[in-house]
């Protein structure tokens, strides 16, 4: 179960206090009943003691203790008088009950307590009747002691207040407590949990709604809270204007970007027509009478102009996909007749450099597809191209699988290799490893992103596998359409 | 030459003396001690008048100087007419020859014989221990006169002494022929009305010792105890008057009847309980008076005359011994115990 902020402070606050509560009503329970008992056995000798002087008072008037009539009524008028007095009694040196605030009780022989010959007061524990007892000796004028008052109050009383204090200090406690939360819950809600509710309502909003920094959270007091709910919503003004800001600026290099894929287009479309002418009329004169001079430089020209047509081929694509003009051709294909094409397109470049060129085809891939066989095999062609370009000796191989709905199509060379940290951005448009790549290489860096926005475009993705200085594999995948055979 | 010089030192002695009058007199009225002139109805040293004048003293409050007169008429010998009103007449003329600032009177014949007589004067009179009523002296009214009524706590004393013997219902009353007791048997036949189930069996005034003693030894035939009011006045068969404290021994000695009294004087000669008037109640109440017209120069006649309300329950423990009564313990704590007859301890 999750708490909120304000059952977590409640709870807390609850601890602190009810420990604070069990502490002092304990500790005030303690020395209450400490003092009450102090009290008590005051009361109780002051009481001993006062019916001692008044005993002491008849004496001085001539008359003997066993002469004295009705001093029970003094006995009984102290026990009424003062409350928690159990008893008061007047008893001969011999514990013979002279007077008592019982009736019943006169005439009785006490078992007296040792010391009671002791001409001091003092206090005793009769365990018979479960009592504190004062015992203020009597005097007669002669300075002899005939009796003495006892005073008894039951020790009970002490436990008993001590339980009243305790439940008394628990209860009020507890009073305090109930009140004190509901005030608390009432505050955290006005002022602590409120706020910070609003707060994670416009939090939530934000990260539910990505994008839309419109919410904000109500305006609070001038306190810490209020202070940051006002910065929060002062940040959420800066990072909405921010947001404007970066739409517009997009929007306006989209537009720029969309201008300039379309000069390139405009541009490819328009050198590719002169330049077909060029290499029309150089094919042309090719096949007239030349000198061996003239057939070179025809060669030279035509080689030059085909190199130039690729690129302006591969800007003409990338300026179609960018502008989102590319549109995919599908049509039934056979995957092996595909491949052997790709493969057989680029042996001749292969065989220049010695690379020994295979493909392989599994025995369960399905004979016929449906998807832009023309658009497969451009992509092919230039991975095929890139592995020749990169590989001095060894192999090339070119493999075709099926991972569930899409077909992998795979170069692997036996090249220089790519960091796999370097791979993504092989993938961008206008990007190779490095400048030393581009310079030793050539190349317009397309090739590769082209073949991304292809097999974006069929539903697939690209990749490479690769360690430096020990060849790689680029691969592309696509959804398509198995075909009965 | 010489008669010259007597003569001009006799005239500079008379200038001087009455320059000293002329500057004394207004310092002489203003800073000289206020002359208190008290007259007493009996004589001292006496419990009852030394305890109303030690009592007036410090009603009247030891910060006022005060010079005091105290003359006694000692009624008690005194007790005829003639002679009361020949110590009337000293003290009368004392006032007229000292002028004291205020005459303090205490008990009845003092009223008779001296306050009477300057009833509507400037004087300015307070007294005390008054058992008759004002108007029965003629002072109803009067303008320069204050005081203190002493009525006895009857019904109180009664009940003590039912405390001590629950079996007493009838009383009878005794006392001499003093003037003053007529009142005070008024209230006490008036008051019986306040302790149902006791009666009033006899009043007897008697006049000679041996009329007291058939009248006490007649009365445990009638009566369960006795009322004693005062016997200052009794005669011998000579007709010579008998001391109070031998008539009251006597009593102690002879009669098998318990006694009650209102003053704590009796106690001491042997009646054995009293509600008592106290005597230093009523000095204070008529000091108060006093200082109320001296220092706050308040008019007599707009102070009230009340009685004092306070009384001392009293005991004689000695009596009680020889009517072999146990008393409890309650009463004697609660009560002035007078534990030897005054005769024994002289």
């Amino acid at each position: 179960m999750t708490l909120g902020l304000r059952n977590k402070i409640a709870l807390i606050v609850v601890g602190v206090v009810l420990t604070g509560i069990v502490a002092i009503t304990a500790t005030s329970s303690l020395l209450f009943s400490a003092q009450y008992a102090d009290a008590l056995l005051s009361r109780s000798h002051a009481i001993a003691k006062g019916l001692s002087i008044q005993l002491e008072r008849l004496l001085a008037l001539d008359i003997r203790i066993d002469e004295l009539v009705g001093f029970e009524e003094q006995c009984i008028e102290a026990v009424r008088a003062y409350e928690g007095i159990s008893y008061a009694q007047v008893v001969s040196p011999q514990g013979q009950v002279l007077f008592h605030s019982q009736n019943n009780r006169i005439g009785t022989k006490l078992n007296l307590p040792s010391g009671s010959g002791d001409d001091r007061p003092r206090t005793i524990t009769d365990n018979v009747e479960n009592t504190y007892v004062s015992i203020v000796p009597v005097m007669d004028p002669a300075g002899n002691r005939v009796a003495d008052v006892w005073v008894g109050f039951p020790r009970e009383q002490i436990v008993a207040q001590r339980n009243a204090m305790l439940i008394a200090g628990f209860g009020v406690g507890l009073c305090v407590l109930i009140l004190g939360l509901a005030f608390l819950y009432f505050t955290l809600s006005r002022y602590v949990t409120g706020p910070i509710a609003a707060f994670s309502r416009v939090v939530s909003h934000v990260r539910d709604n990505q994008g839309d920094y419109s919410l904000r959270v109500p305006p609070q007091g001038d306190d810490e809270l209020g202070g940051m709910m006002q910065g929060f919503n002062q940040l959420l003004d800066q990072i909405e204007q921010r947001n404007r800001d970066l739409v517009q600026a997009k929007e306006a290099s989209d537009a720029a970007n969309r201008a300039k894929s379309e000069f390139l287009a405009t541009m490819s479309h328009e050198i590719r027509t002169p330049m077909n002418a060029v290499l029309g009329m150089n094919d042309l004169l090719m096949r007239t009478e030349l000198s061996d001079k003239q057939r070179r430089y025809a060669t030279n020209v035509q080689s030059a102009g085909r190199w130039l047509l690729g690129i302006l081929n591969d800007i003409l694509d990338f300026s179609k996909i960018e502008a989102g003009k590319l549109s995919l051709s599908p049509a039934p294909f056979c995957v092996r007749t595909l491949i052997e094409e790709a493969v057989q397109m680029q042996s001749e470049m292969a065989e220049k450099k010695a690379l020994d060129m295979s493909w392989e085809i599994p025995e369960d891939m399905p004979a016929r597809l449906h998807g832009d066989s023309g658009r497969l095999m451009q992509m092919l062609t230039n991975l095929i191209s890139n592995a020749i370009k990169f590989t001095e000796q060894g192999q090339i191989r070119v493999s075709v699988s099926r991972t569930g709905d899409r077909m992998v199509f795979a170069v692997t060379d036996t090249g220089i290799g790519v960091a796999p940290e370097i791979v993504p951005k092989l993938f961008e448009p206008f990007t190779q490893a490095d400048s030393s790549t581009s310079r030793r290489y050539g190349g317009t860096g397309l090739g590769l992103a082209i073949v991304k926005q292809l097999a974006e475009a069929m539903e697939g993705d690209v990749g490479a596998d690769s360690t430096p200085g020990q060849g790689a594999t680029f691969w592309f995948s696509a959804r398509l359409e198995v075909l009965p055979a | 030459m010489n008669r010259m010089i007597r003569w001009a030192l006799s005239f500079l002695a008379i200038v001087a003396t009455d320059q000293a009058l002329a500057a004394d007199a207004p310092a002489a009225t203003s800073s000289r001690p206020l002359r208190v002139f008290h007259v007493m109805s009996f004589d001292s040293p006496w419990r009852w008048t030394d305890g109303q004048l030690e009592g007036f003293k410090k009603g009247l409050g030891s910060d006022v100087k005060v010079e005091y007169r105290v003359f006694q008429m000692d009624v008690k010998r005194n007790s005829t007419h003639e002679a009361k009103e020949k110590k009337g007449q000293e003290a009368r003329a004392i006032i007229d020859e000292w002028k004291p600032d205020l005459v303090y009177t205490s008990d009845d014949d003092a009223q008779t014989y001296v306050t009477k007589h300057y009833a509507n004067t400037k004087l300015p009179f307070v007294f005390s221990g008054m058992n008759k009523t004002p108007a029965d002296h003629g002072l109803q009214g009067a303008s320069n006169i204050a005081g203190v009524l002493e009525q006895e706590h009857f019904v109180e004393t009664v009940k003590l002494l039912q405390a001590i013997n629950p079996k007493v219902k009838r009383l009878a009353v005794i006392g001499d022929d003093a003037p003053h007791w007529a009142p005070v048997i008024e209230r006490i036949r008036t008051r019986m009305a306040q302790l149902p189930g006791s009666t009033l069996v006899a009043v007897d005034i008697v006049k000679t010792f041996d009329e007291y003693k058939a009248k006490l030894q007649s009365y445990p035939q009638v009566a369960d105890a006795v009322v004693q009011l005062g016997v200052f006045t009794i005669k011998d068969n000579n007709g010579a008057a008998v001391k109070y404290q031998d008539i009251l021994r006597w009593t102690a000695e002879n009669s098998k009847l318990p006694d009650v009294s209102f003053w704590i004087d009796r106690i001491h000669y042997g009646v054995l309980a009293a509600v008592t008037v106290s005597e230093r109640e009523q000095g204070l109440a008529a000091g108060k008076l006093a200082r109320s017209i001296l220092v706050d120069k308040a008019t007599p006649s707009s102070l009230p005359m009340k009685p004092t309300l306070k009384g001392t329950p009293s005991l004689s423990l000695a009596r009680a011994k020889a009517l072999n009564y146990s008393i409890k313990s309650s009463l004697l704590l609660s009560s002035e115990v007078v534990t030897a007859y005054e005769w024994e301890k002289q």
